[in-house]
């Protein structure tokens, strides 16, 4: 049931990342759903696909756990739109998950790059 | 806690808000991205449409997300339960005749299941029964008891057993307590009470220092013998009993033990014994004893034969052949009922069986007449998964109400089975439904829903959204696939129901055949019962022979008797006592092929009174005397294994073989076989001494009536307290009470199995009306454009019935071939007939198509009175 009916090699979200990339997008400041989209989307160069029916749980997942808070706001087009922001309990979390992912990322790196 | 109360705040404060939230939120989103694609130009109504499949399924979208706040899965599943109830109310005579069905199949299965729980799965009631071992002699041929000089030897030598006792049966009048009474004990050796974990209710238990000789003459009560005996006299422990003229102190009452004879109580079997002597003396005793954890059975065996391979060779004699002989107890007690209670259990997993298939076709039937129904949820938005859970649960809902009914069933069948079952199946009078057979019954309940639900469920994943939506439902449902796994199912009932059929048919004439076999002697107006004659007013044998002479002559004369015979063990009380015997004329057989033979004493009226006929020679004679040559006569059996072609009157044959001291035999006639054992047993070799010659305090005097025998009782009665008021008359019977009492297990096992494959031919013709009701219905048009076209409604009904005879023939020849395999299992259970028997088998087959044949009539007749202008007017 995917969203998008795009090019397949874009890069489909490892299990649980999601919810580091929405606390990370929430970070320049409070946000919609279709916004947190839009912005992945942009951000990864359009490799990312955002399916909302990862999309809309992720989400609801983050508010359980107090890492964010939605409120109904008027967007700058005058829609009335959730939008969500960082609890200082998310700010802490994301810092934690972008230092995981650094090492993470240099981890893997270090492994598939073949030694000169 | 806190992540435990976020989830469950929604369902306190109520899911709607969150649900409100959600939708809108999913609207804003779609209103956000229809204005962006306006931007790029695009028309409202497209730049709508565009964001509205950009967005993908909101249906589903919402649903995930709402699980993220719920226990998803579990909401869910209480929301398909609630589902399942809906439906099953929407339509009460379907869910009826399912929940029936599921009843019937769980109720049998959980009958006989807590039947083979109690009788065969639990454990006996003594600790470590799984470890306590039966212990006997043997020899190549055949086992039995073991002398008290061996055991000696077992228990102090072996290495494999934590404790080991020894116990002989014990019978004896009690007298100087009101009316005399026989009774039964046991004498044992004091570990026999730790073994089976007994306790004293008053006073002690006899422990090893009342095993040794000159100890004091104690005795210890059972409880039921305490009750029924001395209405359970608190001040009963210091008194004394006298049995068979001899005092004994009570010692004590043990508490209630259960145990599968009549133990009235227990003496000590150490001090009656004494110092072992020789090791070749066997005095009926059994040897009982406790595996130490972890020895196997045939470990101790290996153990005891070391130890008899020893003896053998620094005492060699009669015992030098001999080797050790163990049984685990539980198997000797119910060994020999476990293949009836296996064949009944599968017979009623065949019974459930058929109602899962009777099941799944009519689950199928409705789910075909449910596609519209779930092609329309599936295009709404409903996953796949869902969709199948939703089924799933629906199913398996209905099949738990079936199993809650069987199990009601179960526990109303169970009063019935107990009131009618046989006592000779140890235990089953303590079935009941205990937490063991309410999880087996969940455990067959789930396993059968989810079994007949699974097909009508993968239907639902093939369903074409296309095609299901625009056609109507009952057209959608006649796929060629769900009607050819209907017939099949169908074919699967026919042959199940053939398999039960044949079985029950073959226990049927087994029975019947039982009950008419020839008993080998005249069982008409016949009455027997036996008498003890206690040893200290009959201590010789002269006076034991007075007694018997004076009272069958007195009966004689009694007015309604028209003949009167004593002997030892008349049919059918079996085995009383067997013993080597061999042919001096003959080569003298090895040790351990000595041949064993019954060994009974008639008096000289028996054979003339059971209406034995002589075959060769004459039977017993008043002139037959003690101080005379010592005559036999033996039965058939045994004349025709030695002299097959030639008179066997004249030949001699010698008690106790060529290794045991014992008399030589002058054989005098030669006896018609009786059924020794009962109606359904062979005959086996036995050999007559006549009783003057072989005096026995025990007799059992059998009286033949002029009219009906059980008027004669209190007569008999009345005789015998004539010449001594002190003697119980034990076995008081009709013969042919006695001959049918004998065949009340196979009658049992016979009626379940033919209950249960009636029970399988009322599923198999539901089964069958079923399927071809839906034929018809869904044929309905075709059938109208044939009778259209000029077939006559006779036609019509040939074409039908042909449909269902078709299906029906392929059932009976699978079920043929499989009731001949059956029938191997059933071979122990069957009686004069062959197991293969290919009338029977053609009996059954009738039956089944015959029933077919019925159940097929109706839609037959419905098919053919189609009203052909009405339906093609409609259609």
């Amino acid at each position: 049931m995917s969203t998008v009916d795009g090019p397949s090699e874009r890069i489909e979200f490892l299990q649980g990342t999601l919810e580091v990339l929405i606390l990370r997008s929430l970070q320049a400041g409070p946000n919609h759903a279709y916004g947190i989209g839009q912005f992945l989307e942009q951000q990864s160069g359009n490799e990312f696909v955002v399916d909302n029916g990862s999309l809309y749980p992720a989400l609801q997942r983050l508010l359980q756990r107090k890492w964010v808070v939605a409120q109904w706001k008027m967007s700058p087009n005058a829609r009335r739109a959730r939008y969500y922001r960082l609890t200082p309990l998310g700010r802490d979390q994301l810092v934690e998950e972008q230092s995981k992912w650094r090492r993470f990322v240099e981890a893997m790196s270090r492994v598939l790059t073949p030694e000169g | 806690m806190r992540r435990w109360w976020s989830k469950m705040r929604p369902w306190m404060t109520g899911r709607a808000t969150i649900d409100n939230d959600l939708a809108e939120e999913v609207r804003s989103h779609v209103e956000m991205e229809t204005d962006a694609f306006m931007e790029r130009g695009m028309t409202p109504e497209a730049a709508r449409a565009a964001a509205g499949r950009h967005f993908g399924n909101a249906t589903a979208v919402t649903e995930h997300a709402h699980e993220a706040w719920t226990f998803g899965a579990f909401e869910s599943l209480i929301k398909d339960i609630r589902y399942g109830f809906r439906a099953m109310r929407r339509s009460p005579a379907f869910s009826l005749v399912v929940i029936l069905t599921f009843a019937l199949g769980v109720g049998v299965n959980t009958a006989i299941f807590s039947v083979v729980n109690a009788v065969l799965i639990k454990p006996l009631p003594y600790p470590d029964s799984e470890r306590l071992v039966l212990l006997r002699e043997a020899n190549a041929k055949s086992d039995f008891s073991v002398t008290w000089g061996n055991f000696n030897y077992w228990r102090d030598g072996n290495r494999s057993f934590e404790e080991m006792a020894a116990f002989q049966g014990f019978g004896g009048t009690l007298t100087g307590r009101g009316d005399a009474v026989t009774t039964f004990g046991l004498t044992v050796t004091a570990p026999y009470y730790t073994l089976y974990g007994m306790h004293p209710l008053l006073g002690r238990l006899l422990g090893p220092q009342d095993d040794l000789p000159g100890a004091p003459a104690l005795i210890v009560l059972s409880h039921k013998f305490w009750q029924s005996q001395f209405g359970g006299d608190p001040k009963i422990v210091g008194a004394t009993l006298t049995i068979d003229g001899k005092p004994y102190q009570v010692a004590g009452v043990a508490a209630p033990l259960w145990t599968l004879g009549r133990t009235d109580y227990y003496l000590s079997l150490g001090k009656i014994m004494g110092k072992p002597t020789s090791r070749g003396q066997h005095r009926s005793i059994g040897g009982i004893g406790r595996l130490k954890p972890g020895v196997t059975l045939a470990a101790a065996r290996t153990d005891l034969d070391a130890i008899m391979r020893h003896l053998a060779e620094i005492d060699p004699g009669p015992e030098g052949d001999h080797h050790s002989h163990a049984e685990f107890l539980t198997e000797v007690m119910v060994g020999d009922v476990r293949g009836t209670l296996l064949v009944l259990m599968g017979a009623a997993a065949l019974i459930l069986l058929i109602a899962c298939a009777n099941v799944t076709s009519l689950l199928v039937a409705r789910s075909s007449a449910r596609t519209a129904e779930l092609a329309l949820r599936k295009a709404i938005g409903a996953g796949q998964f869902r969709l199948v859970r939703q089924l799933l649960t629906e199913n398996v809902t209905i099949a738990l109400a079936g199993g809650a009914a069987g199990v009601l069933f179960a526990f109303c069948g169970l009063k019935i089975l107990a009131g009618m079952a046989p006592r000779s199946i140890p235990r089953l009078a303590e079935t009941h439904i205990d937490p063991a057979v309410l999880l087996f019954a969940c455990a067959i309940t789930l396993s059968a829903g989810l079994l007949a639900g699974l097909a009508p469920v993968l239907a639902v994943r093939r369903i074409d959204l296309s095609v299901a939506l625009k056609e109507s439902a009952r057209v959608a449902g006649v796929g060629k696939g769900r009607q050819s796994l209907r017939s099949m199912l169908v074919v699967a009932e026919v042959a199940i129901t053939l398999v039960l059929a044949f079985g029950s048919g073959l226990l049927l004439r087994s029975l019947a055949a039982a009950q008419h076999t020839d008993p080998g002697f005249d069982t008409a107006r016949l009455l027997s019962f036996t008498l003890d004659l206690p040893k200290q007013s009959y201590g010789s044998r002269e006076a034991i022979r007075q007694f018997y002479g004076r009272l069958t002559d007195d009966l004689r004369r009694a007015p309604g008797v028209a003949d009167v015979g004593a002997a030892h063990c008349p049919p059918p009380m079996g085995d009383c006592g067997d013993w080597f015997y061999s042919v001096p004329e003959r080569p003298n057989p090895p040790r351990d092929q000595v041949p064993i033979s019954l060994f009974n004493m008639a008096d000289p009226g028996y054979f003339r009174m059971m209406r034995i006929p002589m075959r060769q020679g004459r039977e017993f004679s008043d002139t037959d005397r003690a101080g005379g040559s010592k005559l036999v006569v033996i039965n058939e059996t045994v004349a025709r294994k030695w002299w097959p072609n030639e008179p066997a009157v004249g030949h001699q044959i010698k008690s106790g073989g060529p290794y045991q001291e014992g008399d030589l035999l002058e054989i005098v006639g030669v006896a018609g076989d009786v059924r020794q054992y009962g109606r359904d047993a062979e005959s086996e070799p036995e050999i007559y001494q006549p009783s003057a010659q072989n005096v026995d305090s025990s007799a059992t005097i059998l009286v033949r009536a002029t009219g009906d025998p059980s008027k004669l009782m209190p007569a008999i009665r009345a005789r015998v307290a004539a010449l001594d008021r002190n003697l119980p008359l034990r076995r008081f019977d009709t013969m042919e009470s006695a001959l049918g009492a004998g065949l009340a297990r196979r009658r049992f096992s016979t009626l379940l199995l033919t209950l249960f494959a009636g029970l399988a031919m009322l599923l198999a013709a539901v089964g069958v009306y079923g399927l071809l009701n839906y034929w018809v219905t869904s044929r309905e048009p075709e059938i109208a454009v044939r009778l259209a076209l000029g077939a006559s409604p006779a036609r019509i009904l040939r074409w039908t019935s042909f449909h269902a005879l078709r299906l029906t023939i392929v059932g009976v020849a699978i079920g043929a071939v499989g009731g001949w395999f059956a029938a191997r299992l059933l071979s122990d259970m069957v009686f004069g007939i062959p197991a293969h028997s290919p009338a029977t088998m053609a009996m059954a087959a009738v039956a089944v198509v015959t029933l077919a044949f019925v159940s097929a009539a109706l839609p037959s007749w419905r098919a053919a009175r189609v009203d052909a202008a009405h339906r093609l007017h409609q259609g």
